[in-house]
């Protein structure tokens, strides 16, 4: 009785992990290699799914494929730069004016995603009443359709700030740790502003900052709802990367079966990232 | 020194403001909208009128394949969100204190497999998902949800209650042990009540999480009638007919308070357990 009186207080745990990750994972396995379809119910293909994403037999991987490098790319230098950009400002100005502006800055991670994207949306609608195409136009600049012509910019405008609260609450606290004596020291040695945070802060933050930048790859690799909602991916495929593609092959298309394939080079993507970086994202055991 | 000092402080403060000025814009432009009687053209109200938030409170805009009231909307909403934050809190609760206090095997693999978890984006199964509830014949029920949102948040959740027992000194179970306690009594009537601000942060996180949940309620639930507040938003958003932006504005603004004031309510907690559970 008493040996299993443990696993009674872990049990459901253990069953939502078996049915949300473990039996999923498995499945995805299993549904990349069949043409399921809207029916739930598919065939044996083999490595047909695996073939078909490597040839021209998709003709639009390729545009997927330099979506993602492009995306992941751009919303991670936002993020990062600008967490550190305002990490670094709201520090040096004290604990008044500097919460101030980090408050505002808490204010996207508050938001649920629907409302984000909206946001984005209405800032470059297309008509006159967008928030963007409003400004211009008392300027006598006159209104673009801002989501056909930059998809991508706005896309990953939209995901890379919704990063930069995270990037500057943990840069703040690791900025906050630094022995004020090291920046004295370094000023009494005639040193700049913007070199000591090049030289001597940025060094000291190394560990927090790659930290991040793992993390909001993973994030970013596998995030597709605000893309969905802000463009939908297009026009035709502009904005779609890997993770989208995933989504819309799946339950747009209704090809289960490719989607799967797609989804599953993903979950290797990101376990490759997530072993090979354990140690950096704090993956080690400590009880 | 002194006026170097004066003119570095106003240096910061106009790049931030330069940099925090369009975030805030969005957001000012989103209430200001959704207090005023026609879409603005400026960046003030030119039309205080709080017309929108009475529609919203009685008869939604007329719009095809829209529900007529905003009422069972909220109550679907809040079942989900609360839905999510109890399953989570049970769940966690349960695992955080076995996790901490108990001895038995497997622990590590658990350990291990939690950890990898934590960094695991779950949203790359969602296709497997929607196959698995499909089999338990959970698609379009608000059971599908819960569980589904439950699981993305209870990494974390086990992870912060796990942190506030292993804080809890060993004496005090030792003492009711001796009184002959059961395991669950001892758990339920001493242990969990002197946990309870972790479980106050890991149960509003979770509502939060829920309450904000779009794409599993998109993905697996079907009727209208199982709306919530975020599948009605994005509908409005993305419907054909021409959009009344000032009640979109409303909407948005009703929808985001509750956690916009529940996030302010557990920010410190937040940090700390981000803090503590991804960097040391």
């Amino acid at each position: 009785m008493k040996r299993i009186v443990p696993y009674l207080f872990l049990l459901p745990l253990i069953l939502l992990i078996l049915l949300f990750y473990i039996i999923p994972v498995l499945s995805t396995i299993y549904i990349s290699v069949t043409d399921m379809g809207r029916s739930l119910r598919g065939d044996f293909v083999g490595l047909k799914n695996f073939t078909r994403m490597f040839s021209m037999e998709d003709p639009v991987m390729s545009r997927i494929l330099l979506n993602t490098l492009l995306y992941l790319g751009g919303a991670l230098v936002i993020t990062i730069v600008g967490g550190l950009l305002l990490a670094n400002a709201t520090t040096s100005l004290g604990n008044r004016a500097g919460g101030f502006f980090r408050l505002i800055w808490f204010l996207p991670r508050a938001t649920p995603p629907v409302v984000w994207a909206f946001l984005w949306i209405w800032a470059f609608d297309p008509t006159k009443f967008g928030l963007l195409n409003m400004i211009l136009q008392h300027l006598n600049i006159p209104e673009k359709s801002w989501m056909s012509l930059y998809p991508m910019l706005i896309v990953i405008l939209a995901n890379g700030v919704l990063g930069i609260p995270y990037t500057m609450t943990i840069l703040s606290a690791a900025l906050g740790n630094i022995p004020a004596e090291i920046i004295e020291a370094a000023r009494i040695d005639g040193a700049k502003g913007w070199r000591i945070t090049i030289r001597i802060k940025i060094p000291l933050i190394w560990w927090p900052l790659s930290f991040l930048t793992i993390w909001h790859t993973l994030s970013f690799l596998t995030t597709f709802q605000y893309i969905l909602m802000i463009t939908g991916g297009g026009p035709f495929y502009a904005s779609t990367p890997l993770a989208l593609y995933t989504y819309s092959k799946a339950f747009q298309n209704m090809e289960l079966g490719y989607g799967s394939a797609l989804a599953l080079v993903l979950i290797l993507l990101s376990m490759i990232i997530i072993l090979t970086f354990r140690k950096l994202l704090g993956l080690k055991k400590e009880a | 020194m002194m006026v170097a000092a004066k003119w570095k402080k106003t240096v910061s403060i106009s790049f931030l403001s330069l940099l925090s000025v369009p975030l805030l814009l969005l957001y000012v432009w989103l209430l200001f909208n959704s207090i005023n009687g026609k879409p603005l053209y400026s960046l003030f109200p030119d039309q205080l009128s709080l017309r929108s938030w009475f529609q919203l409170f009685s008869r939604l805009p007329a719009a095809s394949g829209m529900p007529e009231s905003v009422f069972p909307i909220i109550g679907n909403t809040l079942i989900v969100a609360c839905g999510v934050m109890i399953l989570n809190l049970f769940v966690c609760g349960l695992a955080g204190y076995a996790i901490s206090r108990l001895k038995f095997k497997g622990k590590d693999l658990l350990l291990s497999s939690l950890l990898i978890m934590k960094a695991f984006p779950l949203l790359i199964l969602l296709i497997a998902t929607y196959f698995v509830l499909f089999y338990l014949r959970l698609l379009n029920s608000f059971l599908s949800v819960i569980l589904a949102r439950t699981a993305m948040e209870l990494v974390m959740g086990t992870w912060i209650i796990k942190g506030f027992f292993d804080n809890i000194p060993l004496e005090i179970e030792e003492s009711a042990k001796i009184d002959g306690c059961s395991l669950f009594t001892l758990w339920r009537k001493i242990m969990i009540p002197l946990v309870k601000p972790g479980l106050f942060a890991v149960g509003i996180m979770a509502f939060i999480g829920g309450w904000s949940d779009f794409i599993f309620v998109y993905t697996f639930i079907f009727d209208q009638s199982k709306w919530t507040l975020s599948v009605f938003l994005y509908s409005l958003i993305s419907s054909q007919e021409s959009v009344d932006y000032n009640f979109l504005s409303t909407v948005s603004i009703f929808y985001m308070l509750p956690t916009i004031m529940m996030y302010g309510f557990v920010q410190k907690g937040l940090t700390k357990g981000v803090l503590g559970g991804g960097i040391k």
